[in-house]
């Protein structure tokens, strides 16, 4: 699938606010189940939404990190859960036995899934709700937290690019974090970062200077409003709204959740067929709208 | 003319410091006012303009007063000097804020209380006045530095000043940013009636618009008037006379026509045609350089930060031992990406670099250092310890050099860094740590010296003593690779020149050749003697053949 760009898709137009309605929504659902089909149904609907928005190569490249975490999880559940059958295959090792269950494989499955899940909307909700938009939900709330947040996360981004220069320039004072013993290295290490901060903490007091020459702080601050709200916003809300509603409801009466480790025998139970259906259209409501948003085109 | 800002008596010394940076300092600027501040590296022209805001009033001994509408500026309130007074530094990435453009021209309203409807019609009108509206969304990252300093002077504008400051604002931009910064500069002047006080060194490109320089030498104001008497008393002065920008170099070797001494190169087209000048050039026509040996070569470089776009594209170049090349270019075209890779500390992803037949990031970095020397556009991401002294004396034992003290003490006198020895190399002024960092690539004796903007936040005068000091090692073997925003720089001191262009580099030509045949990036000589000495591309290189008479006197 090809890459829109992302600014000039609905899901990105989205009002900031409903967008962040949106994820929260999409994260407690995400939560709500842990059956085999259910987080595989969210994989599957977060991997088409994120080809979407983020693009195959993102996707790719996520994937291949997550893979390595998800194969973790599942060896590690598979090696610390030895409890319950049916036993799939066995290793005596001395006076202990191994035992790879299939309750112990499932459940591992499951949350390597919703851990990849968690990483994998998180991507997702960065490209859609970048810091400035983030900061910008949150503003009216706390709006002093707001502007420290975009402060902090510009610097810090100033500070890692800094941190490649420096350790890039300092080669020509024969300071090379690549090359010498451990001790060598976490020693130039710490001199770089000495560096560092003493030329961040430098142009960090000149950019102050320049915010209190800007009238920072002379008056009440008032607040932007950048983004309007539109009628798509009620409406892109209302339906993630009603889905979310009946995701709740399902996990009220226990569907697509089991209690205990002993029961996750099987990929697919009773009642699972009403939340894939209920979660997948969730995670995939904004490829719909996207497509609803293209036939209203003129 | 009515009174804005009235400096009274005015004397400053920064704490520790015995002799004053300002010494009896008595001003006054009007209303309406474009003025030049010009003075050579330490004259205290940052220092006075500091003292025109409130917020950036430096700490140490005052004496005097600096009042603003007859108050005292110190009794303005934060809310009032925001709006009555703006500031423009000279790094453009120090100032933003915000992560886009939109966001930070609506960062200074949202400090004085504006409502969110009178931001967004403040946004829209200036945007579109300053035609920015096509940058609004963007991330200020992803901007230029030419783009990046008008969207610092918008977020200023945009609070309506009366009076805006700005100190060296285009010292890190290229020609033709920087040409496009002070159009925009006297439009606002022009059209707004905004008073502008600016220091500067380059005066060629400011000094046409203004109608007031201030010269500060000795910590005291020199001269106060019309620039183009300014420039006949520069003239006269050792250090300052290397200030008078080109075109008035050209026609102060004249006898006549003193007060209306022209600046630009368009009131010098006039000036040539009404006075009937006729100049002859005065310059070897073959000046030959006689280099075969190579001592750098680089095949087929390729290069991308993003694996989308190619910063280096598939780039050859063959640097002959004894050379001295210069890269001209727009900001962004590549240039110092380039440098980096040939001086082995940045690797590119296609193509070779060699040095000596070796790949040059693969040389040993002691080996690599004690050869090849390397200066960046940020020298102070190359400092590393807390005195002058000491960084110099750290380089010394870190190229393991046989008399280190002595060849440190050499250093510290032929680069005049002696008064600033027990200095932090943190404190110094950018001109002053631009040097320290040439002291520090010049340690090792380089067979190959690469040079980022050498010439970045240095004085004319300074930068001439910097060009005679590399002539003369470059005379002594060493070979000299410089990226520069600098034309005349480029073109007093190099043996050849080339242009980054789209990843490449164009032809490199001697830099005669080089400057007669390009039409933008050029000297100012040679736009304004295009016809009559097409090969001239310095004062130097003209004489007066036939001088007619002016309309005026006739």
């Amino acid at each position: 699938m090809n890459k829109f760009p992302i600014r000039m898709t609905f899901f990105y137009q989205l009002h900031p606010a409903a967008a962040a309605v949106y994820f929260l929504e999409v994260i407690i659902a995400l939560l709500l189940f842990n059956h085999v089909a259910v987080a595989i149904a969210g994989l599957v609907g977060l991997t088409m939404t994120s080809l979407m928005y983020l693009g195959k190569s993102t996707v790719w490249r996520q994937f291949k990190m997550n893979l390595i975490l998800f194969i973790t999880i599942v060896l590690f559940n598979c090696l610390l859960n030895q409890r319950f059958g049916p036993i799939l295959w066995q290793l005596p090792l001395g006076s202990l036995t191994f035992k790879l269950t299939l309750p112990a494989l499932t459940y591992g499955i499951v949350m390597g899934l919703m851990l990849v899940e968690m990483l994998m909307i998180f991507n997702l909700l960065n490209a859609i709700l970048p810091a400035n938009k983030l900061v910008y939900v949150f503003s009216p709330v706390a709006p002093k937290l707001g502007l420290l947040v975009v402060i902090s996360t510009n610097l810090v981004k100033a500070f890692v690019r800094n941190f490649h220069q420096l350790s890039m320039l300092q080669k020509t004072r024969n300071v090379d974090l690549a090359v010498g013993s451990v001790s060598v290295r976490v020693k130039n290490g710490g001199r770089l970062l000495q560096i560092l901060l003493e030329d961040s903490l430098a142009s960090g007091m000149e950019t102050a200077r320049l915010m209190d020459a800007r009238g920072f702080g002379a008056a009440k601050r008032t607040h932007y409003h950048t983004y309007r709200w539109q009628g798509t916003d009620w409406l892109y809300l209302l339906w993630a709204g009603a889905i979310f509603t009946g995701i709740v409801a399902a996990r009220v009466n226990q569907i697509g959740w089991s209690g205990s480790v002993r029961q996750f025998t099987a990929f697919w139970q009773g009642g699972d067929i009403l939340v894939v259906g209920l979660l997948s259209l969730l995670l995939i409501l904004p490829l719909l709208a996207e497509g609803v948003y293209r036939l209203c085109t003129n | 003319m009515h009174e804005l800002i009235k400096v009274d008596h005015l004397t400053f010394a920064y704490p520790d410091q015995t002799t004053p940076v300002i010494d009896g300092v008595d001003l006054v600027i009007n209303r309406g006012d474009f003025v030049v501040i010009a003075g050579a590296t330490g004259s205290g022209k940052t220092t006075l303009v500091n003292h025109f805001k409130k917020e950036l009033a430096p700490n140490g001994q005052r004496q005097g007063k600096v009042l603003i509408h007859q108050q005292p500026i110190s009794d303005l309130s934060k809310l009032e000097s925001a709006k009555t007074v703006g500031y423009v530094g000279q790094n453009p990435a120090t100032q933003p804020i915000m992560p886009t453009v939109i966001d930070e021209l609506a960062f200074s309203l949202e400090n004085v209380g504006e409502p969110s409807a009178e931001i967004e019609r403040r946004i829209a009108e200036l945007a579109n006045y300053l035609g920015l509206d096509q940058l609004l969304h963007q991330p200020i990252e992803a901007l230029s530095g030419g783009q990046l300093q008008l969207v610092n002077l918008a977020s200023v504008l945009i609070l309506r000043p009366e009076v805006i400051l700005l100190d060296e604002p285009t010292a890190q931009l290229d020609p033709l940013s920087t040409q496009h910064f002070f159009e925009v500069l006297a439009r606002i002047h022009d059209e707004l009636g905004i008073t502008i006080v600016l220091t500067e060194h380059n005066l060629g490109s400011v000094l046409a618009l203004a109608n007031r320089l201030i010269l500060l030498q000795n910590h005291q104001i020199a001269y106060d008037g019309q620039p183009r008497f300014g420039l006949t008393k520069m003239v006269d002065d050792s250090k300052l006379k290397y200030f008078v920008p080109q075109v008035s170099q050209i026609f102060l070797g004249t006898d006549s026509h003193l007060d209306n001494l022209p600046i630009s190169v368009a009131e010098g087209q006039a000036a040539i045609r009404d006075w009937k000048l006729r100049f002859n050039g005065d310059f070897e026509q073959n000046e030959q350089t006689d280099l075969t040996a190579s001592i750098l070569t680089a095949t087929d470089l390729t290069f991308s930060f993003d694996h989308q776009q190619n910063v280096i594209d598939h780039l050859d170049l063959d640097l002959k031992a004894g050379d001295w090349l210069s890269i001209v270019g727009k900001n962004g075209s590549g240039k110092s990406t380039l440098l980096s890779i040939l001086a082995g500390l940045r690797v590119p992803q296609h193509g070779k670099a060699k040095y000596d037949g070796q790949v040059v990031w693969k040389m040993a970095t002691l080996k690599r250092n004690q050869r090849i020397s390397f200066l960046s556009q940020t020298p102070t991401l190359q400092f590393g310890a807390s005195t002058v002294g000491e960084e110099l004396t750290r380089q010394a034992q870190a190229l393991q050099l046989d008399f280190p003290d002595k060849q440190v003490k050499m250093m510290i006198d032929r680069l005049n860094l002696t008064s600033v020895i027990n200095q932090s190399p943190f404190d110094l002024s950018g001109g002053q740590q631009q040097l320290l960092g040439v002291a520090l690539a010049l340690l090792a004796e380089p067979d190959l010296l690469i040079l980022d903007e050498p010439t970045k936040g240095l004085d004319p005068y300074t930068k001439h003593f910097l060009g005679r000091l590399l002539h003369e090692i470059n005379a002594n073997g060493t070979t000299i690779l410089v990226a520069s925003h600098d034309m005349a720089f480029c073109a007093t001191n190099s043996k050849h020149c080339a242009f980054m262009f789209d990843g490449h580099l164009n032809t490199v030509l001697p830099t005669r050749a080089f400057f007669a045949d390009n039409f933008f990036f050029t000297t100012p000589v040679n736009r304004l003697l295009r016809n009559q000495v097409p090969q001239a591309i310095l004062p130097r290189d003209v004489k007066l053949v036939s001088e007619g008479t002016s309309p005026d006197v006739q």
